[in-house]
């Protein structure tokens, strides 16, 4: 059981005017049961990239492995349905996927397509409104009535309650206020460490990926350019300079530290940092 | 869905592409005039002479003009087969039973479908070869006569312009709405009838609410940015008819001559 | 210190339930960059449509540039100030960056013999003369705005507003953007508010305004206002990492003075290591 990137490459509108290479060869093997930050500036790649878990986009060289299934260029993938339900993409903005009359049945829309029967859906969103932090009086209210922030997290909650193995998120909390992001963020590492849900998360905030994730991949130019734990990816300040990656403020003040003489150990949590800084003043 | 030909502008710079927008609008609705001129087969090798000669041109690609016309294919197949039951003149060409296709159906589906062609082929010429500023400015000036009988020029050029400017942002979001709602499991494909209208409205609803919203957006930042409806503005744009703008419009004039002769004369 | 724009006690709603600004009282002073912050919600957006005109106060009194606010001189103050939207796309109004930037003059009704200059004088100073041609779906967020700042700075006005501008774009977007904006405010002496949810670029500007619930519930230095951490922290914000650091430092006995900039303190604590 994995995923796997095999020597993928994708051209949008091939032979024509408009041809576009947004992935170059790219190879890459994804954990599950982890939280993957994917990073990247615009037109890196990365969008197009997630768009292959769930076969959105079909590979135009090479093969995505997903668990067992194989989507492989030039092969017209069957019932893809299976896949999708294991693999729940959501979307930039997800907000505007919104739909129904009620949010009770717009969060069971998602399984009621997957066959799953009205009252097991229905079930299914009681569930997941609590889980994205909303209560049940929610559900027979319009999704067209709330605040932006409650949209965002009806939207995620429709995903949710297709009980998917992996959840891809492609900026889940841009726009959000830093409350209403770290709160989203709290919800994604709950997934992962007592529903056991692998999470593959597309996000340009460092103090994000610093402090929920378990590892890095960054995208540049359609191509995969590094792969590591989330310390090692920190420590690389060449790569970080290079991406225009404003690092996390506790790295920042490490990184500057460091270069002043200060020993630091290499965790990077702030007990941790404020114990070595009162041992090295005080040596 | 993102490589849509039909009125999509291609920014090159030929010769057709710096003509006067006026010229390039006047001529279209010369054009389609003499697309409706009776002069048969022999009048549409004449409009189709010119035609080819304009996206030569325009250094317009050939595969482009067919992409443009993929979405008619649906409207004449249904049209053959209207014609199929509807036409029963010449001969029989197929016999299926009681039930026969004749000449006359195919030559009627035909003519329908090379006059559609052309239609198409004209339209996606302008459109394709100015930019859609120029065309609103081209539109803006046509109309001015008529702005004395209240027709508000400038606001419908403007409506315009916004509208052209605001396509290609549509595609991409529609283009990610359907990607959204088939991750939820939406198949446009298969499913029940009921399915279907599901599928189609968990498209139709967020595209309206993300149109709404965009309209919204815009209007402030049009405002913000000192636009006032019915205001007097000054114009970055300017016209210029040259020698060439005058040549299409002749042009175009002999076409139709050609076409009024051949109606006439054959 | 003149006050360029004052809002006297401001009252608006969206709808009936939900009033957005209940009795608000603030000010921003002459050439100073202010930020103003405040979770989702907390009216932020609003106080800048209503400096623009764009919302019309149910009651109470905005001044701008000693303007009343009102229906004759809405248009006068509009041409004062120029705004950049959170949404790069949904301001985007021309064709073409070109157009884009006439889209502002036309309106200002400045001729058309002067307006190429101008394009090329403004697309310059944002970095964008080698896009002048472009489309919009061609470039990325942080060229968008870059472009809307060029149409802002084409109409010279006395104050520029930033709605959370920065905030829909990449690292590399956010990055040339905040560049920008400081260089501007820099060199022209140019009124900034910032509406925005980066706190260490709060840390950065001269006067901070922090609005909760339609209310301003603390102003003054971003030094003075950032260290009150529990009414921060009342209203869901956060602190920045300098104080935290300092802070949690000085409660260990270590002699450094409570910063809210990260590089004062480590400048402090190089200090402190080299002395001993």
């Amino acid at each position: 059981m994995s995923v796997k990137f095999k020597n993928v490459g994708h051209i949008y509108s091939p032979d024509s005017p408009f041809e576009y290479v947004a992935l170059h060869d790219v190879n890459l093997e994804l954990p599950l049961h982890k939280m993957v930050a994917i990073v990247g500036n615009t037109g890196s790649g990365k969008s197009t990239l997630v768009q292959h878990l769930n076969a959105l986009l079909k590979p135009t060289s090479g093969e995505v492995h997903i668990n067992d299934r194989i989507i492989v260029a030039d092969e017209k993938p069957r019932n893809l349905k299976s896949l999708r339900k294991v693999v729940g993409l959501v979307f930039q903005f997800p907000e505007y996927q919104l739909f129904e009359e009620t949010i009770l049945r717009d969060i069971a829309f998602g399984p009621k397509n997957f066959g799953i029967s009205e009252e097991e859906a229905e079930a299914r969103a009681r569930m997941a409104i609590k889980q994205v932090g909303l209560d049940e009086s929610y559900l027979m209210r319009s999704p067209f009535d709330l605040s932006g922030g409650q949209k965002r997290r009806v939207a995620i909650a429709g995903i949710l309650a297709m009980d998917p193995e992996i959840i891809v998120l492609d900026e889940p909390t841009a726009g959000l206020d830093p409350q209403g992001a770290k709160q989203m963020m709290q919800l994604f590492a709950d997934l992962k460490n007592k529903h056991n849900k692998t999470i593959y998360i597309v996000t340009h905030d460092m103090e994000h990926v610093l402090n929920y994730c378990d590892e890095v991949v960054v995208m540049k130019d359609g191509r995969m350019i590094h792969q590591s734990n989330v310390e090692d990816f920190f420590a690389e300040g060449e790569l970080l300079n290079d991406l225009h990656i404003a690092p996390p403020a506790i790295i920042k003040v490490k990184q500057m530290l460091k270069e002043r003489g200060f020993k630091l150990s290499k965790a990077n949590d702030f007990d941790t940092l404020v114990k070595d800084i009162v041992k090295e003043v005080r040596k | 869905m993102k490589n849509i030909a039909l009125g999509r502008y291609i920014p090159l710079n030929t010769p057709f592409h710096r003509l006067d927008p006026r010229a390039k609008i006047d001529a279209m609705f010369l054009m389609l005039i003499a697309i409706f001129i009776p002069a048969g087969f022999i009048g549409y090798g004449i409009i189709g002479v010119a035609v080819v000669a304009c996206i030569y041109l325009a250094g317009l690609k050939f595969d482009f003009i067919v992409k443009a016309m993929k979405p008619m294919m649906f409207m004449l197949v249904f049209l053959l087969v209207v014609n199929a039951m509807v036409i029963k003149d010449g001969v029989a060409l197929v016999t299926l039973g009681s039930f026969s296709i004749y000449s006359g159906a195919i030559i009627q589906t035909l003519y329908i479908t090379v006059r559609l062609m052309l239609m198409v082929m004209i339209t996606t010429l302008l459109t394709a070869t100015t930019k859609p500023l120029d065309l609103t400015l081209g539109i803006e000036c046509l109309l001015a006569p008529f702005k004395k009988i209240g027709v508000p020029a400038h606001e419908i050029a403007m409506m315009i312009s916004i509208a052209l400017r605001f396509i290609p942002t549509l595609i991409e979001e529609t283009d990610r709405i359907i990607k959204a709602q088939t991750s939820r499991g939406v198949d446009l494909d298969e499913g029940s009838l009921k399915e279907k209208i599901m599928a189609v409205l968990s498209l139709i609803v967020p595209l309206f609410v993300s149109a709404f919203q965009k309209a919204e957006d815009l209007a402030n930042a049009m405002e913000s940015r000192g636009y006032a409806p019915g205001a007097t503005r000054t114009r970055y744009k300017v016209l210029k008819w040259t020698t060439s703008d005058t040549l299409l419009i002749v042009g175009t004039i002999v076409v139709i001559i050609l076409n009024v002769g051949v109606w006439k004369l054959l | 210190m003149t006050k360029i724009i004052e809002l006297q006690d401001v009252v608006f709603s969206y709808d009936e339930n939900t009033p957005a600004l209940r009795g608000t009282n603030l000010y921003i002073n002459k050439g100073e960059y202010t930020t103003i912050i405040g979770h989702n919600g907390s009216g932020k957006s609003t106080v800048a449509k209503l400096i623009m005109g764009l919302l019309e106060a149910e009651y109470g009194k905005i001044l701008v540039d000693g303007l009343e606010m009102n229906i004759d001189n809405v248009y006068e103050i509009r041409s004062k100030i120029g705004i950049v939207f959170q949404n790069p796309d949904n301001q985007f109004i021309g064709s073409t960056v070109r157009d884009d930037i006439a889209f502002g003059l036309e309106n200002h009704q400045i001729p058309q013999q002067d307006m190429d200059d101008l394009i090329n004088t403004y697309a310059s100073k944002v970095g964008m003369i080698n896009y002048l041609d472009h489309e919009p779906t061609k470039l990325s967020g942080g060229q968008k705005q870059r472009v809307a700042i060029a149409g802002v700075l084409a109409m010279h006005p006395d104050i520029i507003i930033l709605d959370e501008a920065t905030s829909m774009l990449d690292p590399l977007g956010r990055e040339e953007i905040n560049s920008l904006v400081h260089e501007i405010h820099e060199k022209n002496d140019m009124t900034i508010i910032s509406i925005t949810h980066d706190i260490e670029e709060v840390a950065m500007s001269d006067r901070v305004i922090v609005l909760d619930k339609g209310k301003v519930r603390m102003e003054g230095k971003p030094e003075d206002v950032l260290k009150r951490e529990s009414e921060l922290v009342s209203m869901n914000l956060d602190v920045p990492f300098g104080y935290k650091l300092s802070k949690a430092l000085k409660a260990q006995g270590i002699a450094v003075h409570e910063d809210i900039l990260i590089e004062e303190v480590v400048n402090e604590l190089c200090q402190l290591n080299s002395k001993m």
